[in-house]
């Protein structure tokens, strides 16, 4: 009836955080950069993917949907200058497409500035899901995304400033730069 | 040979005593509970729930022969996720038991759903039957052995009169021929109906349904009544907000209109047409009514000095008004309407006289009673009485585990911060010298509460000698509206000021080394605690936090547009005139990490890496900025750790380095 005692010891990994979401650099940070055209800057784009399919649509149709592979993936993507929104994720369920419409989320809109490595957050589709209703969400990894590009290509974060630009305002880089 | 030996005894005595310090330590964190008793109808029976390895279960105890089964166990429906939410007597065979299990759709094939189970129990062939149809019970039928009522609301509702030995058995293939739950959810088995969503049908001591609250969209809530099964509903009253009603999902239309409504129905009174209504009283804190439709009055049936009423008790066959309950000073407090109750209170508060006593329940003849003991050094124990021989029939303790522990007492305390009375416990075991203090604000912080239950972590603590704060801080819930209220717009003001305030009234009240006092604190408390460490830079020595609030702009980033006004209007009050920039400058202000360079005390970050509710970019936030101003820190991350401690262990492992933290800190 009752429980036993819990176990004497309690063994614990202690992992660092990206050790849990190993993450994948899909192009040549180092070079990529080099061929931005005077109208172009780059667009860190952070998904972690738990279903396979996922696309994500910009409202500038002009761009190509973005299909990032299962796990944790940042990606430089070139990008004109401007102001841009996510308008959409697809998720497929078996084999229909399933389309949740972001664009009347002021939170998944973002700007793209000159000389800039931009951030907007984590995109994330979760691998739970309903028939009617997909796990997807945005999550400011700005402090997680500076450590992982400092201890990987610190190069890019002396060429470009990383900026976070998304709709609500975001303080966290520009304080941490000030400062030092 | 001999020198071996002696060379072995001190390494073999520490060997074997850190285990055993450990295994004490670990107690603590047992998560072993008994919990739902429910005495049967004939008094010879007690049900409850215990939480076992890898899961729960239903059990009974035969109070004659003592002999102890098991109805259900949890892995039957589900291997994870699986609660037990509530159980009760239908009959004298029969137990209802509400069980969810939480599918979580991993796989391509499969949804996340989270089911509801309605289960019954038989405790004599020790069959289990369930009920397959979506809907609420709503009444057992006492005077009908076998019988339940059961409600299904849709644009139209229903309440069926459902027979349970005609449902299927769990587990067994139907047949083809077969109908669902017996085919019982037919017209011939309904006995009200009613246009509208239906979400409170009140029966009289007849089982006939006499009343109840209905929503529409046109119409909003509704109370109808009838004077018999016979008649045709009358609306009695209506309840509808009066905002823009356009572009609003169903479910916010019927929230709307059910916080414009004025009155918790709870039951008929027996031979009247009055209800019994949880309100607002004449002191403005809510009471126990007598409402009359008929004459549009209100009458006083029970309101306390103090607290809020939560809830009341009725007699099963009776329908008599038994009890109310309230919150007060950590505990739940009962007041008795009847005698039996109030005698068999009054027995147990003899034999137990430093504890809490609680009555939950009784047979039908009022001779037998379950009473909960418990103290604040005391996880209690559930005793059946017999009141005519003023015996105690059985006694179960509800948390077996920590029987041999010595736990600490607490005391509360209320001190008054511009007006507002704000309560505190202290828990510590006896010292004749001044105890460091651990200052432990709670999470929320909105509506969440301290009590003076079994508490782990504070146990653990004063077990370490620490003497352990624990504030009730205005926002918290359980001392009524105005209270809540209070804390709106408060979050980095007056909250803190509280939580000020009680360690003042702490230190004053003798017996703490003011010179020796940490910070501890969860989620909001965690926030607290960084926040206090900055406002008071020579007042505490440490502060730890786990799953904490550093960045009050970044918690708003998991919410959806349309839920950002409230929660910054929660957080710092009226925003109508400021713009996007002016609120964020404003919750900037207001968070600790925009403010580190005045921390002058070391800290320790903890975070789960699966937290959803305050994400691991917090504490990544500040690790960035501690390093940078190379201030003292300790920070650990946890994998596969939410925004709670779901295992023993793990909650064992946290606390004894958090523990091991303040220990080093606050050493002479």
């Amino acid at each position: 009836m009752m429980r036993l005692a819990i176990s004497l010891v309690a063994v614990l990994q202690v992992l660092p955080v990206a050790a849990e979401n190993p993450v994948s650099w899909y192009n040549d940070f180092a070079s990529v950069a080099d061929t931005l055209k005077s109208n172009e800057a780059l667009f860190l784009l952070d998904t972690l993917t738990e279903r396979e399919g996922v696309s994500w649509h910009l409202t500038d149709k002009t761009v190509s949907p973005l299909k990032p592979p299962m796990g944790r993936q940042l990606r430089l993507v070139k990008l004109r200058v401007g102001k841009y929104a996510w308008g959409s994720v697809e998720v497929p369920y078996f084999d229909l497409p399933y389309r949740l419409s972001l664009a009347d989320q002021k939170r998944w809109q973002f700007t793209v500035a000159r000389d800039r490595l931009n951030y907007l957050g984590m995109q994330f589709v979760g691998e739970t899901r309903a028939t009617s209703s997909i796990d997807v969400r945005l999550i400011n990894r700005t402090a997680e995304v500076r450590a992982l590009l400092l201890e990987n290509h610190p190069e890019l974060l002396n060429r470009f400033e990383l900026t976070y630009n998304g709709y609500y305002p975001d303080d966290f880089l520009r304080f941490v730069s000030e400062a030092q | 040979m001999r020198q071996v030996f002696q060379a072995l005894i001190p390494v073999l005595l520490l060997t074997c005593a850190a285990p055993i310090a450990v295994a004490a330590d670990a107690t603590f964190f047992s998560d072993e509970r008994l919990s739902g008793f429910r005495l049967s109808p004939d008094g010879n029976q007690l049900a409850f729930v215990v939480d076992v390895e890898g899961g729960e279960e239903v059990r009974s105890i035969d109070l004659q022969t003592g002999a102890e089964a098991v109805l259900f166990a949890t892995p039957l429906v589900g291997s994870e996720n699986v609660t037990i939410s509530a159980i009760s007597w239908i009959d004298g065979t029969h137990i209802l038991a509400n069980v969810y299990a939480l599918t979580e759709g991993v796989a391509r094939l499969s949804d996340t759903r989270n089911r509801h189970h309605k289960l019954i129990l038989n405790t004599a062939d020790r069959s289990v039957r369930f009920i397959q149809t979506s809907g609420r019970v709503i009444s057992t039928l006492p005077l009908e052995p076998d019988k339940l009522l059961m409600s299904v609301m849709a644009s139209t509702s229903y309440v069926y009169k459902i027979d349970v030995t005609k449902l299927t058995v769990w587990g067994q293939k139907l047949k083809k021929t077969a109908k669902v739950d017996g085919g019982q959810f037919s017209r011939a088995n309904r006995i009200a109906e009613i246009d509208g969503f239906a979400f409170n049908w009140l029966a009289d001591g007849n089982g006939s349904i006499r009343a109840v609250m209905h929503w529409s969209q046109d119409e909003g809530v509704q109370l109808s009544t009838r004077d018999d099964m016979s008649s045709i509903w009358e609306v009695q009253a209506s309840w509808r907000e009066k905002n823009n009603r356009k572009k609003r999902s169903r479910q916010a239309l019927i929230a709307a209109d059910l916080e414009a409504t004025e009155y918790r129905l709870l039951s008929l009174v027996p031979n009247s047409s009055d209800f019994l209504v949880l309100s607002k009283g004449e002191g403005g804190r809510q009471a126990l009514l007598q409402l009359s439709l008929a004459k549009g009055t209100t009458e006083t049936i029970y309101e306390h000095p103090q607290a809020e009423i939560l809830g009341v008790n009725f007699h099963r066959t009776s329908g008599q008004l038994l009890s109310a309950h309230y919150f007060d000073s950590g505990y739940i407090g009962q007041h008795y309407f009847q005698e039996g109750p109030s005698q068999v209170a009054q027995l147990a508060a003899a034999e137990y006289p430093r504890h809490r006593t609680l009555v939950v329940g009784m047979d039908n003849e009022q001779q037998r009673y379950a009473v909960l003991v418990y103290a604040n050094n005391d996880p209690g124990k559930l005793i059946v009485y017999d009141l005519p021989n003023r015996l105690a029939l059985h006694t179960q303790s509800l948390a077996p585990a920590l029987d041999g522990l010595k736990l600490a007492p607490s005391t509360s305390g209320k001190v008054d911060v511009e007006g507002t009375p704000v309560e505190y416990f202290l828990t510590r075991h006896e010292s004749a010298d001044p105890m460091p203090l651990i200052v432990y604000p709670h999470g929320g912080p909105f509506g969440v509460v301290d009590d003076r239950q079994y508490d782990p972590a504070v146990q653990y603590l004063a077990a370490h000698d620490f003497a352990v704060l624990q504030i009730n801080y205005r926002g918290s819930g359980g001392y009524g509206s105005e209270f809540l209220e209070a804390g709106k717009g408060e979050y980095g003001d007056m909250m803190l000021a509280d939580i000020e305030a009680a360690v003042s009234a702490a230190i004053t009240g003798g017996g703490i080394d003011a010179e020796r006092m940490c910070l501890l604190g969860d989620s909001y408390g965690g926030y607290a605690a960084i926040m206090l460490a900055l406002r008071n830079p020579e007042r505490f020595r440490c502060a730890a936090t786990f799953a904490g609030v550093y960045d009050l702009g970044l918690f708003l980033g998991r919410l959806e547009d349309a839920s950002r006004k409230a929660v910054v209007e929660l957080f710092i009050g009226n925003t109508d005139e400021a713009t996007l920039r002016e609120n964020y400058d404003r919750l900037k202000a207001l968070s600790p990490l925009y403010q580190l360079e005045s921390l002058a005390i070391p800290v320790m970050i903890t975070h789960g890496n699966d937290d959803r509710q305050v994400d691991i970019e917090h504490a990544l936030r500040m690790e960035t900025r501690l390093k940078q101003l190379e201030k003292p820190f300790t920070v650990q991350y946890y994998p596969d750790i939410g925004h709670g401690f779901d295992s023993p262990e793990t909650y064992f492992h946290h606390m004894r380095a958090v523990t091991n933290f303040i220990t080093e800190h606050t050493a002479n």
